[in-house]
């Protein structure tokens, strides 16, 4: 339940695709045409001019004891840096919103923080009886600026999936009585075959 | 209770489609290389002049051919194959298997490996089958249930179709059943 | 943390000062929390701080999850907490703590004896 900004994902995989799409057809078109000989020409004689233009464009930098440079060598890396940390910046904020473990309430006297053991301690509880559940694991996350639990619950092969969602409502129940407000509840049915997790309870 | 209507909505349509951050990290990571190559070229270029005369030689030699058709029809194919693929990526719903709804005082979501187990077991209790007889696909709207007969004892497909939907109303889930019958059976 | 007050006896006043520190002040609040929430005070862990002037306390403790304490609901509780934390230390101590957070780890069930 991270909240990895979605539309953003999409939306610069749809630009990088489309640039990448548009910049591809129009090189095959390049290639295929006939008449593109010339605009190869074109091309070659734009490579070669190339070097002399950029010599052109400089900067004086003596000053600064750098010398006289071309633009480009300022202007391409300070562009290549900003792209660069505007990229780790969207890595970094894919999956954000999983508490570590903690429902946190603010109000105006102060906050109040639920580690999420007590709730594990309360719906594990109640579901310890069940045989049909083999595991469930509780998270906290924050959606849409409110804490939210998921509870996933591992049922056994051959498990009345009905019955087990039945006795899960109820372990929400009693958790909401405990706690004394009702927070947004995710119930994940799942195989018992999963890997890898902190808050686990195996449940016999 | 619908006090948490709009949130379990919000909930579920995340949790049911991908976020496509994989895609993201691979194509952030692949940027990032590029701009570190092409700022420490532009910095190398700068600073050592020998490199320089390199590429300014080679610049000066460019012709018709540096251009050719093998490289610039490949080339392009490449890059019009990855942008392709990266707008459907984007475009594309991206549904993950699992089905949600929203189950009064919880959102509920159930695995499609789940639902198709737990409606596997019941049509081959239904039916007098060994598990192994029936194989369970969830769809996006569908249950396919594949169903190996016992050489010479006829498949009730209606009590298959019930039995599916059994499964799936006790969870609230909108799936359809579709029952077929193999055509080769199995001896034993 | 301390604040020259004069101490009143009965029938005579004589000047001096009154001087709590901050292990003892934490040491008050946590005994009081404890009390409030029905958890043994070796399980609450109190820390206070000022902040531009405020007192602010900063408690943590186990959830008391034992079936007599069910009538009220945890959030109940802390917000009881809240107010008898900073009733009782402005009698005991005379100072004003605004603002109170409290983060409750882990959980507390007292054992219950069967009398047969």
């Amino acid at each position: 339940m991270r909240s990895t900004n979605r539309a953003l994902n999409r939306l610069l995989l749809l630009a990088v695709g489309l640039a990448l799409l548009i910049v591809g057809i129009a090189t095959l078109v390049a290639g295929f045409w006939q008449g593109a000989a010339p605009a190869r020409e074109d091309a070659a004689g734009l490579l070669r001019s190339a070097p002399e233009a950029f010599a052109e464009w400089q900067v004086d930098l003596s000053a600064i004891g750098l010398g006289v440079l071309p633009w480009l060598v300022i202007l391409v890396p300070a562009v290549a840096l900003v792209v660069a940390v505007l990229l780790v910046v969207l890595i970094a904020a894919q999956g954000r919103g999983r508490t570590s473990g903690i429902i946190r309430l603010r109000s105006p006297e102060g906050a109040t923080e639920v580690d999420v053991g007590v709730g594990e301690a309360v719906i594990g509880g109640e579901l310890s009886g069940c045989r049909e559940i083999a595991r469930n694991r509780i998270r906290a996350y924050r959606v849409s600026g409110r804490p939210a639990l998921e509870i996933a619950v591992a049922v056994r092969r051959g498990g009345d999936l009905a019955s087990v969602t039945g006795r899960a409502v109820r372990a929400v129940e009693a958790w909401d009585a405990v706690l004394g407000r009702k927070l947004p509840i995710l119930l994940h049915l799942t195989t018992p075959r999963w890997a890898g997790l902190r808050h686990e309870n195996r449940v016999q | 209770m619908s006090e948490h209507e709009r949130l379990y909505r919000r909930i579920l349509r995340r949790e049911t489609h991908s976020s496509r951050t994989a895609a993201v990290l691979a194509v952030a990571a692949t940027l990032i290389v590029l701009c570190l190559v092409v700022g420490a070229a532009a910095v190398g270029l700068a600073v050592d002049s020998a490199s320089r005369e390199t590429v300014v030689s080679w610049a000066s030699g460019a012709s018709g051919d540096t251009f050719a058709r093998p490289a610039v029809i490949t080339g392009g194919a490449i890059a019009a194959t990855l942008g392709l693929w990266l707008v459907l990526l984007a475009m594309l719903p991206g549904r993950r298997a699992r089905h949600g709804r929203l189950a009064g005082r919880v959102a509920l979501l159930a695995d499609d490996e789940v639902t198709a187990d737990a409606i596997a077991d019941r049509v081959a209790r239904e039916l007098g089958l060994d598990r192994r007889q029936v194989r369970v696909t969830v769809a996006r709207r569908a249950a396919a249930v594949k169903v190996t007969p016992t050489s010479g004892v006829a498949v009730d497909q209606h009590a298959a179709a019930r039995a599916v939907d059994e499964v799936v109303e006790g969870l609230g889930l909108a799936l359809v059943p579709r029952v077929t019958v193999a055509a080769q059976g199995v001896l034993a | 943390m301390s604040v020259p007050r004069p101490v009143e006896a009965i029938g005579a006043t004589v000047p001096g000062r009154v001087s709590i520190r901050p292990q003892a002040l934490q040491a008050v609040v946590a005994a009081i929390a404890a009390d409030s929430v029905g958890v043994p005070v070796a399980r609450v862990s109190a820390r206070l701080a000022d902040r531009g002037g405020v007192l602010r306390a900063s408690l943590t403790m186990p959830a008391n999850l034992t079936a007599e304490v069910r009538g009220a609901t945890l959030l109940e509780q802390t917000e009881l907490l809240r107010r008898d934390v900073v009733e009782q230390t402005a009698v005991l101590t005379a100072r004003t703590i605004r603002g109170v957070d409290i983060e409750l780890a882990g959980v507390f069930r007292r054992a219950v004896r069967r009398v047969s």
